[in-house]
């Protein structure tokens, strides 16, 4: 089966929000409802160096939204069966069997399912599934200026960059088996005291 | 309130009441109620009203947590995989025998149920919707949630609350009889409560278990008055009605009174205790 995923490299991102706001305009989604949302991450601290301060802060940025992991834990919970895996590995939700139970949003460890209020229906990334049947890519990789974000084949984009899938503050992949390469910051390796520093802002996002 | 919807307390609190006032039915069904000049009949059939009224009000607080209500009819889908569709069975399950028990006591001209094992299947389908409750709440993403405290919690209240209202129901509380007084069913009602609070207490250390070194965002900070208070009142209601139900009651009025204000305190601990439980939720990853 085949299975789209996505790559994103943490090195190279640069915390614009673009990909936020191209999700949002594509979908058309109303103020306070993201799927894609960027976690800004710091860590570290000042230190005395004779008359001088020194930083030793640290700080970058994971662009995150619906993995459409090859074992969904939003999938295998829902009571309703209303969410479902398509033939191209993409995790949808059918809204008509959805009852809003928000039992999906508890265990998704990527915070990638949210609420459409105006509908009382989960709602979630389809890795815009519509562009993709018309042989485009999502809006958020188009729209990277960095161009660090990738959608592809899970097998071939961990051919070309590896297989990691976590950084903080990412859980450990065995948890739902994300479909997602990611490149790591190079500083995001030091054991420092990480921190989402966007807390307010992404929060019940 | 994110997590923890007025809904949902009212729900699980209710619901799990329900199943410790049945579990407390049972026991007098099977002790030595006859000579202790308690009416049965008359227990029986407050209890499980109670019971049934309490179990139809929990499932339509359920609703109010629902965005689209209509959809729920698909809510049996995934029995396989998810214990929320589990729970559902078992709720409506419960509910339903509830009302047959209640049908049956106050149908004119039955005696109380002669034979328990009406209340006795009553009984272990509570069990088994506390059980699936609980499991609904322990998932591997949740560390807050996913330990055996979530299930002590869910049961413990269930027990305290249930039974502390039994002791406090009417029928019993204006018992006057010497040999009530005396009964040892009075014994095992307090030795439940007691048993449960201590075994809340154990629990507690089960949940301090120290977060498995993984990524966070946003743990959740719980005050230390959330997890004072409760144990206050749970403490002071627990302790009070033990010594009201064990010492001889020499001023019954008085006593009925302190029983009261027992349970009072111990039903609002199990509100409070289970809003602090849902805001305590916090996941793995973000
Ligand atoms: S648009 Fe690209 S560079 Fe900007 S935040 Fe998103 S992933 Fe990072
Ligand atoms: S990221 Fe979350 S919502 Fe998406 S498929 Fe995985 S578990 Fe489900
Ligand atoms: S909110 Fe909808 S999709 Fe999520 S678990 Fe409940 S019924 Fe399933």
């Amino acid at each position: 089966m085949k299975q789209w995923a996505f790559y994103f490299d943490a090195s190279q991102c640069s915390g614009c929000k673009t990909c936020q706001v191209a999700c949002k305009d594509k979908h058309d989604h109303p103020v306070g409802m993201r799927w894609r949302n960027v976690y800004e991450v710091a860590g570290g601290e000042w230190k005395p160096k004779g008359h001088n301060w020194i930083s030793g802060i640290r700080s970058y940025n994971i662009s995150m939204a619906c993995n459409h992991c090859e074992d969904p834990i939003c999938m295998t919970k829902c009571p309703n069966k209303a969410i479902y895996k398509n033939g191209e590995g993409l995790v949808l939700i059918d809204e008509k069997r959805c009852m809003g139970c928000h039992y999906c949003a508890w265990a998704c460890p990527y915070g990638a399912l949210h609420l459409d209020k105006s509908k009382g229906k989960m709602t979630k990334c389809t890795m815009c599934a519509d562009y993709i049947a018309e042989g485009k890519l999502p809006s958020c990789v188009t729209s990277c200026p960095m161009r660090v974000l990738e959608a592809g084949e899970l097998s071939e984009l961990r051919e070309n960059y590896g297989i990691n899938a976590e950084s903080f503050p990412l859980p450990p992949p065995h948890y739902t088996k994300p479909a997602l390469v990611l490149k790591k910051h190079p500083g995001a390796t030091a054991k420092v005291n990480w921190k989402v520093i966007n807390r307010e802002e992404i929060k019940n996002a | 309130m994110h997590n923890s919807e007025w809904s949902l307390i009212l729900f699980t609190v209710l619901g799990q009441f329900s199943a410790g006032l049945t579990t407390g039915l049972l026991i007098l069904h099977l002790s030595d109620f006859h000579k202790t000049g308690i009416n049965l009949q008359q227990t029986l059939r407050k209890g499980i009203m109670i019971a049934a009224i309490c179990m139809v009000v929990a499932m339509l607080a359920s609703f109010f947590h629902l965005s689209a209500p209509l959809a729920s009819v698909y809510a049996l889908s995934n029995l396989k995989h998810s214990w929320l569709s589990r729970e559902i069975v078992m709720v409506s399950i419960f509910t339903g025998l509830l009302a047959v028990t209640a049908l049956r006591i106050w149908h004119p001209g039955r005696e109380a149920l002669k034979s328990p094992w009406l209340l006795l299947l009553v009984t272990v389908a509570g069990w088994l919707m506390i059980y699936t409750m609980a499991r609904i709440y322990m998932l591997p993403t949740v560390p807050a949630w996913n330990t055996p405290h979530t299930l002590i919690r869910f049961f413990t209240s269930g027990f305290i609350t249930g039974i502390g209202f039994l002791l406090i129901m009417p029928g019993l509380i204006q018992i006057k009889h010497q040999s009530f007084n005396n009964s040892p069913m009075l014994y095992i009602f307090a030795g439940i409560i007691s048993a449960s609070f201590l075994i809340r207490l154990a629990g507690t250390f089960l949940a301090g278990a120290p977060v498995p070194e993984e990524n966070i965002a946003f743990v959740s900070q719980i005050p230390l008055t959330a997890i004072l208070l409760p144990w206050t009142l749970w403490f002071t209601g627990s302790i009070l009605l033990i010594w009201q139900v064990l010492k001889p009651a020499a001023q019954p009025t008085r006593s009925g009174n302190l029983k009261k204000l027992a349970f009072v305190l111990i039903i609002l601990a199990a509100f409070i205790d289970r809003y602090f439980f849902y805001e305590s939720f916090y996941r793995l990853g973000v």
